[in-house]
């Protein structure tokens, strides 16, 4: 441990001698107090701040990212170039503790770099939302849903898979039932159907929706529901309802008369004591727009969420950081085995190429869930390209897949809790997993290559 | 010596190059104005990093747009609207001399996600950052694309003049207050207007205007800026140099003007063209500013786009004429008037378009408009235009209603049905015609008190003409005239709290003699 921490703490002082270290804190400082002042928001100030946070910690990853990247493939290429490394490997240190001690060295200053931009921005976001630039309403709204970290619940889903099979099965029946779908597509199929049933409020009917909350709640707290629904008809764009939070058992159950536009995002504060003793929330919504009746849609899967508080926004900046830490640690060790396997230019553009790859994991999945890429309905194709590309999709799933992680800075810039379950398995796939993975591959090819050969 | 010569002779060659193809740009930009569809000139102003970026990232621009649209849905989508107006800013930034993208964005902004929030003040600020995306910015980058012009008039015409929106009084009312703080009544002064300086330069070097400009230095005032001229935001010195200084009027007007030009993008020069070619419009109302925009698209348009902004030209016309001029109600609130001075530009352009297309689709929307201007006329007391409307209607669409004359069109003007009408379907008409009248009246219009009345007149007596006999005027219920017109007034009275209002009745009950409630015996109210 102390060799790698040994080999850590030279390359950090080399790296600080070199300057890097005071380049990069500049770049940054001039990103965050720069892009606030260049960047549009929808001139609301909550939109200010949402900006102000994802995108200013958005570029400083950026800009980390690409630093780590290359600084980790010139750590060992670049000694390999200048010979420097024969020095170094002929002291008693195996090559797998000069990679860790890279690695690390890379870790802390990102460490330290992420920690001097994250102060930054909290103290340029709490200047600019200073109490006395702001109107009481705005200072709620921040305090409540922005500069917080809520929690979101989605509610009960009725299970309908038996259902859903049995409606299959009577599809199947039918004669005019096309033969190509599968039996797992048709149950998927209506289980969509009776979902969007089950979310589907027709005029002068009522909904009713259950939140499981988790414990520690602070009934204290307000709290937000967040709904968003579909019209039936175009032309009616505009939905009269009544909302009931909390059950019948509930004393402080709230009504609350909605007008609200179809196709948009619509949030409604609580501040009423409406938990059911038994720890859920009942939120029912009545249809009661009389006099152009029209049946409304709430999608299942964003259709209404409850947004509860569970913490402050500070420790929320925290897990994010650590989160993004761990992200740049996991780019550090693709850089630094990169370099330590190849030529500076040549390991910059392999470590790109990864991280790319790792950008198009959506568009895998996509390729790995399709069943033919060159045949189609009433076509012909070559079956052995369609075997080789379907594995071949699907192994890359298999391979990326675990890497796919939401951004957690779409979660902080909306006050939506960034879990330490969260922290730790970004911690488990990115740094424990992979990372080990990289380098022990690294470890392997490393110890292979000759580094003494003449130029 | 021999590698000197050769470094210099390298450097007089790139010396040549450069001003050679200095010489070939300017025939390569001249010709590229003339060639380029829609006269796309090259952009004089386009901030320097706009510039290198449409440079330096050449042809990976378009990926970088593909990467912040997916971004753009998906925020859209996720009810994220906070970052639309920057990746929309973006895309348009990385392709600015497209104006597909800038025509695409703007119509995103202002026409689906406005209509996405509850809150009209919400719903306000959408629009208005779809409107300003294509005339502070696509229009500078683009000043040849018609297609530009065309969906910026798109959001006065429809948008805002229009009712497709739930949200359309609240901006028609918030852009009535903007424009409202620049002029007085319908329109700029032309005349005072085009004489003030446009320019903080030009205003400053006015000799009229400096002696006043320095007196408000003394106070502090050395930014000259409106809102700190204007009366609610002034201090008490400067209330007193703006309200005494003979060059005041100038100073506020160029202020004005300078804020039209370069808030609004609009050229006092060219309203003046507009309203010359088609007013007095009121430049309060959105027709007038689509009216706009479709006459400074014209110049660069061609073929469909062209046809588009004539159809916009009279489509606005005709909306101007129902709903183009502002009236105020006494507590502030904006009431979209027919703008009647506009009637002979309307209908110039029906006749224009009727000589181009003589089928009887055009006649039978000249017929309406006509039956339209009509009521309108008679509705705000205009007999005399409503008479010559009557003649060319009787002359173009003769009918049994025209062969009764004047009196009976008057009074059949609001539909053929009032013929079924029973006597106290008839009386709740009148009486709404008397209401509407003293509502009018009372708000400060005249004109169209005196119309209503008329129209309630014309239309009382020629029921009575119909059924000419008093035991069915007794059987149906039909009183007197002034019997109504007792009730219709109290009624209104009864129901009127603003002050202004009130006296405003109070003065008409004592000019046109309308007795007071109080003689008149209950028997009596009850038995009308």
């Amino acid at each position: 441990m102390n060799k790698i921490l040994a080999i850590a703490s030279i390359s950090l002082r080399t790296t600080v001698r070199s300057k890097i270290v005071l380049s990069l804190i500049v770049i940054l400082m001039m990103v965050i107090i720069g892009l606030p002042l260049s960047i549009k928001s929808d001139a609301t100030i909550s939109g200010e701040v949402q900006i102000l946070v994802i995108y200013t910690l958005g570029i400083v990853i950026a800009i980390l990212s690409i630093a780590t990247l290359w600084a980790g493939c010139a750590a060992i290429s670049g000694e390999i170039a200048e010979r420097q490394i024969h020095m170094v490997v002929s002291k008693p240190v195996t090559r797998f503790q000069i990679l860790l001690g890279k690695w690390v060295s890379l870790v802390a200053l990102n460490a330290a770099l992420l920690c001097v931009s994250g102060l930054a921005v909290y103290g340029l976001l709490r200047w600019n939302t200073r109490p006395s630039q702001l109107n009481s309403e705005e200072i709620q709204q921040l305090d409540e849903e922005i500069l917080v970290a809520r929690r979101q619940i989605r509610p009960q889903i009725p299970d309908v898979d038996l259902e859903a099979g049995k409606t299959a099965d009577e599809w199947m029946k039918a004669p005019d039932f096309p033969r190509e779908i599968s039996r797992a597509d048709a149950v998927e199929e209506a289980r969509k159907t009776i979902l969007r049933s089950a979310f589907s409020v027709p005029p002068g009917t009522t909904i009713t929706w259950k939140f499981d909350l988790p414990s520690g709640v602070r009934k204290d707290q307000p709290f937000h529901i967040r709904y968003k629904f579909a019209s039936g008809r175009m032309e009616i764009t505009t939905i009269r309802g009544t909302w009931t939070i909390g059950g019948p058992d509930v004393p402080g159950r709230a009504t609350i008369e909605g007008n609200d536009t179809a196709e948009g995002f619509h949030t409604m504060r609580v501040q009423d004591d409406v938990f059911s003793a038994d720890g859920t929330l009942e939120v029912s919504y009545k249809n009661t727009n009389d006099q152009r009746p029209v049946t409304i849609f709430f999608p299942p899967q964003d259709g209404i969420s409850v947004f509860v508080y569970s913490g402050g926004f500070e420790i929320n900046l925290v897990r994010t950081l650590l989160i993004l830490l761990l992200h740049l640690s996991f780019l550090s060790a693709i850089g630094v085995v990169a370099g330590s396997l190849f030529s500076l230019p040549t390991a910059a553009f392999t470590a790109l190429y990864l991280v790319v790859l790792l950008k198009f994991i959506p568009y895998i999945e996509i390729m790995a869930a399709r069943k033919s890429f060159v045949s189609g309905p009433g076509q012909q194709g070559s079956a052995f390209l369609d075997i080789f590309l379907i594995l071949f999709y699907r192994g890359m799933q298999f391979l990326v897949s675990p890497l796919k992680s939401p951004n957690p800075l779409d979660s902080l810039g909306i006050g939506e809790l960034v879990p330490w379950s969260w922290v730790a398995s970004v911690f488990v796939v990115k740094v424990v997993v992979y990372g080990g993975a990289i380098a022990l591959i690294g470890r392997l090819l490393f110890y292979r290559r000759e580094l003494g050969l003449p130029s | 010596m021999k590698s000197f010569l050769q470094n210099a002779l390298l450097v007089l060659l790139a010396a040549v190059f450069i001003a050679g193809s200095g010489r070939v740009q300017q025939g390569l930009l001249l010709q590229r104005t003339e060639l380029t569809q829609g006269n796309i000139a090259p952009v004089e102003n386009m901030p320097p990093w706009v510039a290198f970026v449409t440079v330096a990232l050449g042809g990976f621009r378009g990926l970088i747009v593909d990467a912040l649209w997916l971004r753009a849905t998906r925020m859209q989508e996720e009810g994220r609207y906070f970052e639309l107006v920057q990746l929309s800013d973006w895309m348009t930034k990385l392709e600015p001399r497209f104006p597909q993208i800038w025509e695409f964005h703007s119509w995103n902004l202002a026409w689906n996600v406005s209509v996405l929030f509850n809150e009209h003040e919400d719903r306000w600020r959408w629009v208005q950052h779809g409107m300003r995306m294509l005339r502070d910015e696509g229009l500078v980058y683009n000043p040849g694309a018609p297609q530009l012009y065309w969906a910026l008039g798109w959001i006065f015409q429809f948008k805002m003049g229009a009712n497709l929106d739930d949200a359309h009084y609240f901006y028609k009312e918030s852009w009535a207050r903007e424009m409202g703080a620049l002029f007085d009544g319908m329109a700029p002064d032309y005349e005072q207007y085009l004489e003030a300086p446009d320019t903080m330069d030009g205003l400053r070097e006015d000799p009229a205007a400096q002696p006043l400009i320095k007196r408000l230095a003394e106070t502090g005032i050395t930014i000259l800026e409106l809102d700190a001229i204007t009366s609610s935001n002034a201090t008490d010195q400067v209330r007193e140099l703006m309200s005494d200084d003979p060059a005041a009027p100038l100073l506020r007007i160029s202020l004005k003007r300078q804020r039209l030009k370069e808030v609004y993008k609009l050229d006092v020069e060219k309203m003046k063209d507009v309203d010359d070619a088609y007013g007095p419009l009121d430049w309060r109302m959105a027709d007038a500013h689509a009216l706009y925009w479709a006459e400074q698209g014209k110049q660069h348009a061609e073929g469909f786009t062209a046809l588009s902004l004539d159809r916009m030209t009279s489509q606005c016309l005709a909306s101007a004429f129902r709903v183009g001029s502002a009236f105020f109600d006494i507590d502030g609130q904006l009431i979209p008037s027919p703008n009647l001075a506009i009637y002979q530009h309307v209908r110039k352009a029906y006749l224009e378009a009727l000589e181009k297309h003589d089928n009887e689709s055009f006649h039978t929307a000249y017929e309406n408009f006509l039956n339209l201007a009509f009521n309108y006329h008679i509705g705000f007391n205009r007999t005399e235009v409503a008479h010559e409307i009557f003649k060319e209607i009787k002359e173009r669409y003769p009918s049994d209603r025209t062969d009764s004359g004047f009196n009976h069109f008057v009074a059949t003007s609001f539909g053929e049905a009032q013929r079924e009408l029973n006597g106290q379907e008839v009386r709740a008409v009148a009486e709404g015609f008397i209401i509407q009248g003293f509502t009018w009246y009372a708000r400060g219009d005249e004109d169209r008190y005196r119309g209503a009345v008329a129209q309630a007149t014309a239309f009382y007596r020629d029921h009575r003409k119909e059924f000419n006999s008093q035991s069915h005027w007794e059987r149906v219920g039909l009183p007197e005239f002034n019997r109504l017109v007792f009730k219709a007034f109290h009624e209104l009275l009864d129901r009127v709290e603003h002050p202004v209002a009130r006296q405003r009745l109070e003065q008409l009950q004592i000019d046109e003699g309308i007795p007071d409630k109080a003689p008149v015996p209950e028997s009596l109210l009850e038995e009308i």
